[in-house]
């Protein structure tokens, strides 16, 4: 099946910056595909390019098999949901949400029918006639949802569409969105610099990084099989290290990894084979023992620090070799008699598959 | 935006700043002119600006002016800034409607029917009072009552976007009141109180229908003379003091603007400079 | 905010209470109480051979003549509806203005407007003079006109109604300027990109939502222009000629060519009366606007 969504050798300057340095990029029918990364890193620049807010300086954007290149905004399949949602402020919910049906100059019955038909599956039905300085923050959200799904685009843009609500809230919506967008079928491709919404809500994740895709995968695929140091360092948690491969054996890379204590093993990656990498192992993936006579195996090492999280706490952990470790372990007693607390002096052990190898 | 109706939109701007500044343009020129007839070319000259320069009638009326002009700014200013503060910072006090009231209602009052309504107040107070009598009393108070209105309305703006915590954080460091003002509100407002003076200045220095019904027979001020004699048919020495007046101003503008936006751009630098070393 | 204002205002209960009260005070004596003294002489008799030429008595003869000459009326009249057609040519020059400053790059926006200003704070009698000499027979208007070849006789435009609306057009531009100006910045352009998503073409965007955000703009700058022009003076009598009527200089020529104290007086309460509700209306606009900030 060909993609929906077709981006080509695309970029965008603005005087000297190159925002969107040449991103290539499929989007499927059906995906809820969201764009990652920091601020400056050309997402919002590559979303206002699909919407057509912005025009390409080389490449170029196909939707549906048909070529943007030259379409306005307003006569492109696809809608936008604002960032500030863009409310008009003039106009009640009802109007704001009919806008996009009258300039398709539909029968005014038809209109109406529909508007009311959108409010409804957004519960925003009672509040039609209100202005949107009348609504609460969430609401405004919803009637800029409303306002975009109501024209049925064959792509729903979202701009940081959860970032003006405070995080109760946003961990709510978030499933709503995905539970929408199921029901719907609309192909939504979402701009987010919060790494756990993309994770939560996505069926696939573009990581971006000065103004190119950096790695494009499923969200466990970018968690656990992080291309470069970049990816593993943004999303979540992670303990980086430099090594050189020094050989191979049953499958494993041999590597030297001083902070680590000499020589250790990982899984092979395919065009790895010697020189200088990076290695990541993420924190959940370290286990902490006691240092006693039961437990011998693993690095020497004290605890530092610990961040009581509530459901997890992170130990901050000083290793004999002079470098320093994140773990992380779960809560799952409320009092645990035997908890490790600062100063105690640990010892700190992995499996082989725990550690991700990348290039350097 | 695309690009024939942009076009389009820039032909109109450069309309309109073409309608704005032809007159003044044509002015200037013809005050070179040689010829008596304003409308007709005949030769470069500086003749007319001679000829202004020794009328004594226009150097007296000028000098009148500036002098009321001076006064006005002043005491307009400090009314004004006065009526500024009551607005912005006083959201609650009996007869606060009708206060704002009076102060906009000077803003677009026909000047006719505040120039009759000044007289009358000033007859009836001599009457009674035996003071104020016409003349640069009367001409002052006149003028100060209009141009404070305006002055308000510019330090009420600029109070409107005022950050208050900078003056709770001096009176959390122990300054009193009058100590805030005089060290923290007014400096940071200092460019809006110069705007107002020089708004005032100019206020009364050009206007004539309140003045003209206020001042007298013995006063007058330079646009009651300018208007006497275009009345009588336009005359190469105007052309010479329009020039005089659209280059002093236009300085004055121009170089305040330039000191302020300085300034300005002097802060950003500094701040600029110290984030780069922090 | 009030719990601040409450907060200093206790620090200095006597610089709260002077703050108001002396402007309030002297705009009370020198702007509100005239106008009780316009009303009682309005109503008061001429006596041309008494200084000052009134008698106050409560004869109301003034306003039978304001009633009662046609003239008055067809002032009044003429005065409102220059006054309005001038409105909306200051309009038709001052919106496409104001809207392309508030979209031309930022750095721009500054000085742009400023030269909008500019000419405001050189004589405005100078200003009009200058009109006096383009649209006069023999003008640089004429000059162009006939030098361009296109007209032979243009006749002259110096002396007629359209050189009023030229005049005020003229001198009250910065006024309609910068309230549009104000309304037109402040709009966000995200605005404007969601009704080009939403499928309005440029022209529909503008109308159903630049339009409307703007009219306080528009109100707020009809208002400065159309109230003080009711009542302009200086235009219809240097640009307008001899046969203009408009109140202002009618109630001009009452008070200095008359002496008609009385008459004067009545025909700037009349004219207050008409003015009332659109200064009411600004003063309103003007309150909503700083509200909203």
């Amino acid at each position: 099946m060909p993609a929906l969504i077709r981006i080509e050798g695309v970029i965008r300057r603005f005087g000297d910056i190159v925002a969107v340095a040449g991103v290539d990029l499929d989007i499927q029918a059906g995906e809820l595909f969201a764009l990652l990364g920091g601020s400056g890193c050309g997402k919002t620049t590559l979303l206002r390019l699909l919407a057509g807010f912005e025009a390409p300086d080389e490449g170029r954007i196909v939707i549906d098999g048909v070529d943007m290149t030259g379409v306005p905004p307003y006569a492109r399949p696809v809608n936008m949901m604002f960032q500030s949602y863009a409310l008009f402020p003039h106009m009640s919910v009802a109007r704001n949400v009919a806008y996009g049906l009258e300039r398709e100059r539909l029968p005014r019955a038809e209109i109406e029918a529909r508007v009311a038909q959108v409010l409804d599956l957004v519960e925003l039905g009672a509040h039609a006639g209100r202005k949107p300085h009348q609504l609460s923050g969430g609401q405004r959200q919803r009637v800029a949802l409303a306002r975009a799904i109501v024209k049925r685009p064959k792509v729903l843009l979202l701009d940081e569409p959860l970032a003006a609500l405070d995080r109760k809230l946003r961990e709510r919506t978030q499933l709503e969105l995905v539970e929408l967008q199921r029901r719907l079928g609309i192909t939504f491709v979402m701009v987010t610099h919060d790494q756990d919404e993309a994770m939560t809500m996505a069926t696939r994740i573009a990581v971006m990084d000065r103004g190119r895709i950096v790695q494009v995968g499923a969200p466990a695929e970018i968690y656990e099989q992080p291309v470069n140091r970049f990816v593993a360092d943004f999303i979540g948690l992670a303990n980086i290290f430099e090594g050189d491969i020094v050989g191979r054996s049953d499958g494993l890379l041999r590597i030297r990894c001083g902070p680590l204590g000499g020589e250790i093993a990982a899984p092979a990656v395919a065009g790895l084979a010697g020189g200088a990498v990076s290695l990541a192992i993420r924190p959940e993936k370290l286990s902490l023992r006691r240092d006693d006579a039961a437990n011998t195996g693993g690095l020497a090492g004290h605890v530092r620090d610990v961040v009581y999280l509530g459901d997890e706490s992170i130990f901050h952990v000083a290793l004999q070799t002079g470098a320093t470790v994140q773990v992380t372990r779960m809560n799952a007693q409320r009092r645990a008699s035997a908890a490790i607390t600062r100063g105690d002096a640990v010892r700190v052990t992995w499996a082989d598959d725990a550690v991700v190898v990348m290039p350097q | 935006m695309p690009g024939r109706t942009s076009r389009l939109l820039l032909a109109v701007l450069a309309f309109g700043y073409a309608f704005l500044y032809v007159p003044i343009l044509t002015m200037i020129v013809y005050s070179f002119n040689e010829s008596r007839l304003v409308t007709v070319w005949s030769g470069f000259s500086v003749k007319w600006w001679g000829e202004l320069l020794r009328n004594e009638a226009m150097l007296d009326a000028a000098l009148l002016s500036f002098q009321i002009a001076l006064v006005n700014a002043c005491v307009a200013t400090v009314l004004g800034t006065m009526a500024g503060f009551a607005l912005a910072r006083h959201p609650r006090f009996p007869g606060r409607i009708a206060f704002t009231g009076l102060i906009a209602a000077p803003l677009v009052m026909p000047e006719v029917i505040m120039g009759i309504a000044s007289l009358l107040l000033f007859v009836a107070l001599d009457q009674v009072l035996g003071w104020p009598r016409r003349g640069f009393a009367t001409i002052a108070i006149a003028h100060i009552t209009f141009s404070a209105a305006y002055v308000a309305v510019v330090i009420q703006s600029r109070l409107a976007d005022f950050d208050r915590a900078v003056e709770e954080a001096a009176m959390d460091l122990g300054a009193r009141p009058f100590t805030v003002l005089r060290t923290i509100t007014l400096p940071l407002i200092a460019p809006s109180l110069v705007a107002g003076w020089l708004l005032a200045f100019t206020l009364s220095m050009d206007d004539l229908i309140l003045t003209q019904f206020v001042a007298g027979a013995q006063s007058q001020t330079l646009p009651m003379l300018v208007y006497s004699s275009v009345r009588l048919g336009v005359s190469p020495q105007i052309n010479v003091l329009a020039t005089i007046i659209v280059t002093v101003a236009g300085a004055a503008i121009v170089g305040a603007g330039w000191l302020m936006n300085r300034a300005r751009r002097q802060r950003d630098r500094d701040a600029y400079a110290a984030t780069r070393r922090a | 905010m009030s719990a601040t204002a409450r907060t200093v205002a206790r620090g200095a209960p006597w610089g709260r209470a002077a703050t108001i009260l002396v402007p309030y005070l002297w705009l009370l004596l020198f702007f509100a109480a005239p106008f009780a003294i316009v009303a009682a002489i309005s109503l008061g008799d001429y006596t041309p051979d008494t200084v000052p030429p009134v008698t106050l008595t409560w004869s109301g003869k003034a306003y039978a003549l304001l009633v009662g000459d046609a003239l008055y009326a067809a002032a009044y009249l003429n005065s409102l509806r220059i006054a309005a057609i001038a409105t909306i040519v200051t309009l038709l020059i001052g919106y496409p203005m104001a809207y392309t400053i508030a979209r031309a790059p930022a750095g721009w926006r500054g000085p742009l407007l400023m030269a909008v200003i500019l000419p405001f704070w050189t004589s405005f009698l100078i200003r009009i003079y200058a009109w006096m000499g383009i649209l006069s027979e023999n003008g640089l208007l004429n000059q162009v006109l006939r030098g361009s070849g296109l007209v032979d006789d243009p006749g002259t435009l110096l002396g007629t109604e359209w050189a009023i609306y030229l005049g005020i057009a003229y001198a009250y531009l910065p006024f309609m300027v910068l309230p549009l100006y104000a309304s037109l910045e402040k709009m966000d352009a995200a605005l404007l990109e969601a009704a080009a998503d939403l499928g309005a073409r440029p022209w529909t965007a503008f109308r159903t939502v630049t339009l409307p955000l703007s009219l306080p703009g528009i109100v707020g700058g009809c208002l400065l222009v159309f109230i003080p022009a009711v009542g302009e003076f200086v235009i219809p009598d240097l640009l307008g000629g001899t046969g203009t009527l408009m109140i202002g200089k009618v109630l001009w020529d009452e008070f200095f060519s008359n002496g008609d104290w009385p008459m004067a007086s009545a025909v700037a309460m009349a004219m207050l009366v008409v003015l009332v509700a659109p200064i009411v209306l600004f003063q309103r606009a003007r309150a909503r606007d700083l509200a909203g900030r």
